[in-house]
């Protein structure tokens, strides 16, 4: 078996210190950004397995250690990760076994096949860090780390033995050479590798962790919880004017079914097609990228007209796309914003005016006495939206708790809400005087980047709003908060909010030049980070298929990708070995022109020994060939000046004679 | 090992052309070819685009390191001249010159008989238009002709990832001398009588000095209490009386297996030397008349190294 003989050319291979301290640094690098996600005893222990194989080596001291200490070790990591996190599988588990096994191979490392299996591991390190971050900043450092691990690889591979350690720097700049020489090939397989919508085989469960959104349903706090954050929820390029931020309604989820404290969605089987509606004034397009939100929802401009590719729209116009969204999705849109929804009916079941029984008694007496007041729907709605307006109501991201009777006691008690407070209170209202209504949820504003040219809608953006129905008009949307706070629907939430900080009552409130700077800035960071989305991680089979048509070539098919592919690479990898080979050309002229002259000596039957120096193949080929003397000799000359002088010369010179040479 | 200029190669030289340098993946180049498997798949299976950069950056990688390791090998001209003669188990060197002319600097050059287990391989550094000169043992087991007929020059820098080779046919050979061995007394000088001489080196024998013992020397002439002193074995040389002419015959030293008797008279031809004797030697079919001198031990061990085989 020849195959497993050790292998003659790798005997003299010895694991050296720089070698272990190679492998040690690589593996910290890709180890850190993992070490917050991490009960802090798994990077601790890393730490020490690498820090007692350094120490250990660098003592010259190359024994292995005992092999019950390593399975002592290896055997306590699987219940100390189970403890951890009470599972042994799925993502953040299975990053921490990996870490320790990393930890652990590195103690036990020795002999080359070891070393290269360290190394193999950092590199699928790197990956599992993409599994929680894959942001620029993330693709940067993990761009150095690998830099630092092809040095280590560099280090592995160089001569074996007792070579010079290669000094940090050297290792470090061929390392990241090679890189550079790689990234023209790793793009084209990048754009041209076929791209296959995922997954292969089950996520783990916890693969989508941490992704927040607008819900299926609505009570008091779910929005106000979103507010906090400063979170994408989607972004959306138009290819006009984008509407004035008072109709930058973005709809999502129509809820209205209430229990007398949380608004719910209603049965409503797929089967049901969108109510069509009058479409009024010209449509907006626009694309919209939505962020991973773990939800099926996605958000429109009121209202939309069609569904997006692969996504289906609901009889209330809302749109669910075809699966979960566990990444980016880019969708074109088209809106009404101008429009009459359902004039002549509702178009829903009855219970859009129908409430749970005996709740909310001084609600409905209060709704009644308008309606008997003021008589038409439209008149009603006036009285409450005046009502709200003048009863001392305040819109604020901290209510206080409504323990009892949550409609009566915010509309008659605390009057302090968020928009869902308003929206669920003014829809109880409107049933109780007997008029359908029901609550939207959703975005409402967006941030136009002007470095981009498109709008950010952030998760604080997250709104409920209503819609009442009159006859003759359809369904028309009403916002109660902006009766209370016309600045929310104006300006977003940072005008209509004063910068309080919660119960502290401390306020900071920024000069206005410095908060505008920051938003430029933050501005600026959003447009790279944007096209970052789009077209590095957003570069799926979607995009691969339209940016290949762009150029011509057939994306549906894998054998134009592949044959695409293979002929880019081929001419990449001829271009960089003409490149490299190249340099092989350049070389010293004198010497050039010396050996060219010696090859034709050589070819005429005189070939220069390898012991001979220039004088003494003179003097030899001119005991051979008298007539040849005095040429020979000059070009031996020649060369012997230029090479061998102190002084500079023109190396043309002897180019010269050696071209004019005559045998 | 590494000269600061080079000279145009001499004759008999071999190019490493491009056509001529093969590459193949090493083990660990396969393992690393499976990680990349496996990172495509879970690129795959997460959708996940930098783990796509990540498996495409490495692989692009490995395919530009391919063309390092090839490079390290490209344009290399491999010469080799014969080496001295050795004595059967002993170790030959040949000289064997790599001339790297105006080529990039060549690191983790290997050069090896045949990258067989136990092969001596030596590990060259050869700089930008500079050449390497280095002395290649191989083990020379049996007299006769010891052919170097190829030798294996390989890279694997830069990653150890891929291997490339070229077995250059550098066609040399040297000559591999009996093993001298043996414990039978010289024959009787044709002047002389065996029981003259003796055992112990008495009488008519001068010393001379010492040397340093070498192989091939009888180890009777070891100076053992000088030896005892320090790390060289020295020997006793003699000289002036025992010049007498002896013949050394294969016929005398019939009756054990045909390589030790080859071996034997190995051993009387460097005995008779050292002691400064006319020997001559006389095998079937040939007969050197007796002379002293290197070159004429060296003619009658090289007569001995072919005995049966010249060609």
């Amino acid at each position: 078996m020849r195959w497993l003989a050790p292998d003659p050319e790798l005997t003299g291979w010895h694991l050296s210190v720089g070698r272990l301290s190679w492998l040690a640094a690589s593996l910290a690098l890709v180890i850190a950004p993992h070490a917050s996600r991490m009960p802090s005893w798994i990077p601790l222990l890393f730490a020490l397995l690498a820090g007692w194989r350094l120490w250990r080596a660098h003592r010259g001291d190359d024994r292995p250690p005992a092999r019950w200490l390593v399975a002592a070790i290896a055997l306590a990591v699987l219940p100390g990760v189970y403890l951890s996190y009470g599972t042994l599988t799925g993502r953040a588990a299975g990053v921490a076994l990996l870490t320790l096994l990393a930890g652990v191979k590195l103690v036990e490392t020795r002999g080359l096949r070891d070393a290269y299996v360290v190394s193999y591991l950092g590199f699928f390190l790197v990956i599992t860090n993409f599994l929680y971050e894959q942001d620029i900043a993330t693709g940067l450092y993990m761009l150095a780390v690998v830099v630092v691990m092809t040095a280590a690889l560099l280090a592995l591979g160089g001569s074996p033995g007792r070579s010079p350690a290669m000094a940090v720097t050297t290792h470090l700049r061929r390392g990241a050479v090679m890189v550079a020489q790689a990234v023209p090939l790793m793009l084209a397989l990048f754009v041209l590798f076929p791209r296959i919508p995922g997954p292969l085989w089950g996520l783990p469960r916890d693969a989508h962790a941490g992704v927040t959104g607008i819900g299926d349903d609505m009570s008091p706090g779910n929005i106000s919880a979103l507010s906090q954050s400063d979170a994408v929820a989607f972004r959306v390029e138009f290819q006009g004017t984008p509407p004035p931020p008072a109709e930058r309604y973005w709809r999502g989820p129509v809820l209205d079914v209430f229990d007398g404290r949380r608004w719910s969605r209603g049965e409503r089987p797929a089967s049901r097609r969108p109510v069509p509606f009058e479409r009024r004034g010209p449509p907006l397009d626009y694309e919209v990228t939505m962020e991973p939100s773990g939800a099926r929802w996605l958000f429109a401009l009121d209202l939309p007209a069609v569904p997006p590719p692969g996504g289906v729209m609901t009889r209330d116009l809302e749109i669910l796309a075809g699966r979960h969204l566990r990444e980016r999705l880019r969708f074109p849109m088209r809106s009404y914003p101008d429009y009459g929804l359902g004039a002549d009916h509702p178009g829903t079941p009855a219970w859009v005016v129908s409430l749970p029984v005996g709740a909310h008694p001084r609600a409905r007496a209060l709704a009644r006495s308008w309606r008997e007041e003021a008589g038409a729907p439209g008149a009603v709605v006036q009285r409450a939206l005046a009502w709200f307006a003048a009863g001392g109501f305040v819109y604020t991201l901290t209510p206080p708790l409504l323990p009892g009777d949550p409609v009566d006691d915010f509309l008659f008690g605390t009057r302090a809400g968020f928009c869902e407070h308003y929206a669920g209170a003014f829809v109880v209202l409107m049933r109780a005087a007997g008029i359908p209504a029901r609550v939207v949820t959703g975005y409402q504003g967006g941030e136009v980047n002007p470095l981009g040219g498109y709008m950010i809608v952030r998760q604080r953006d997250a709104h409920a709003w209503t819609e009442v129905w009159i006859a003759g008009a359809g369904w028309v949307r009403v916002d109660p908060t902006a009766a209370v706070s016309p600045l929310r629907v104006q300006e977003g939430l940072d005008a209509a909010i004063p910068p309080t900080v919660g119960a502290a009552g401390l306020t900071i409130t920024p000069a206005p030049a410095v908060t505008d700077a920051f938003r430029r800035l933050r501005q600026a960071v959003d447009a790279v980070q944007t096209r970052w989305n789009a077209w590095v991680l957003g570069y799926g089979p979607e995009r691969q298929r339209r940016v290949l048509s762009e150029m011509g070539l057939d994306a549906s098919s894998y054998g134009t990708l592949v044959l695409a592919l293979t002929v880019t690479v081929a001419l990449l990898l001829a271009a960089l070995a003409a490149w490299l080979f190249a340099r092989r050309g350049r070389r010293d002229p004198v010497l050039g022109a010396w050996d060219a002259f010696c090859a034709r000596l050589a070819r005429a039957g005189l070939p220069r020994e390898p012991h001979e120096g220039p004088r003494a193949f003179a003097a030899r080929v001119a005991a051979r060939r008298p007539d040849l003397a005095a040429a020979v000799s000059a070009v031996a000359d020649a060369y012997v000046a230029l090479r061998y002088a102190q002084t500079e010369r023109d190396p043309e010179i002897l180019r010269r004679q050696v071209a004019d040479f005559r045998l | 090992m590494t000269a600061a200029a080079t000279a145009a190669a001499p004759a008999g030289t071999v190019v490493l052309t491009r056509k001529r340098v093969y590459i193949l993946p090493t083990r660990q180049g396969l393992a690393f070819a499976a990680v990349l498997a496996v990172m495509l798949a879970g690129a795959m299976n997460y959708n996940n685009s930098l783990g796509y950069v990540l498996t495409f950056l490495l692989a692009s990688l490995a395919l530009v390191s391919l063309l390092h390791t090839y490079r390290n090998l490209a344009g290399l001209a491999v010469s080799a001249r014969p080496a001295h003669p050795v004595f059967a188990g002993g170790t030959a060197r040949f000289p064997v010159r790599v001339d790297n002319p105006g080529g990039p600097r060549r690191d983790g050059v290997v050069l090896s008989e045949r990258r067989a287990p136990g092969d001596v391989v030596l590990h060259l550094e050869i700089g930008p238009d500079s050449h390497a000169q280095v002395e290649l043992p191989v083990a020379a087991p049996s007299r006769g002709w010891r052919e170097l007929e190829r030798v294996c020059i390989a890279s694997r820098a830069p990653f150890g990832i891929f291997r490339a080779w070229y077995r250059v046919p550098v066609r040399v050979r040297t000559l591999v001398y009996p093993h001298p061995a043996g414990d039978r007394p010289l024959p009787a000088s044709l002047a002389e009588s065996r029981e003259e001489r003796g055992h112990g080196g008495s009488g008519r024998e001068d010393f001379a000095g010492l040397r340093e013992y070498r192989r091939g020397d009888p180890p009777r002439h070891i100076h053992w209490k000088a030896a005892a002193r320090g790390d060289l074995l020295p020997l006793k040389q003699f000289e002036g009386a025992a010049t007498g002419n002896v013949m050394l015959r294969l016929a005398d030293v019939y009756g054990a297996h045909p390589e030790a008797c080859l071996s034997q008279l190995a051993a009387w031809v460097l005995e008779a030397e050292a002691r400064g004797m006319h020997y001559g030697l006389e095998l079937p079919g040939v007969r050197l008349d007796p002379a002293t001198g290197p070159a004429h031990q060296d003619a009658c061990l090289r007569r001995l190294a072919l005995y049966g085989n010249e060609s």
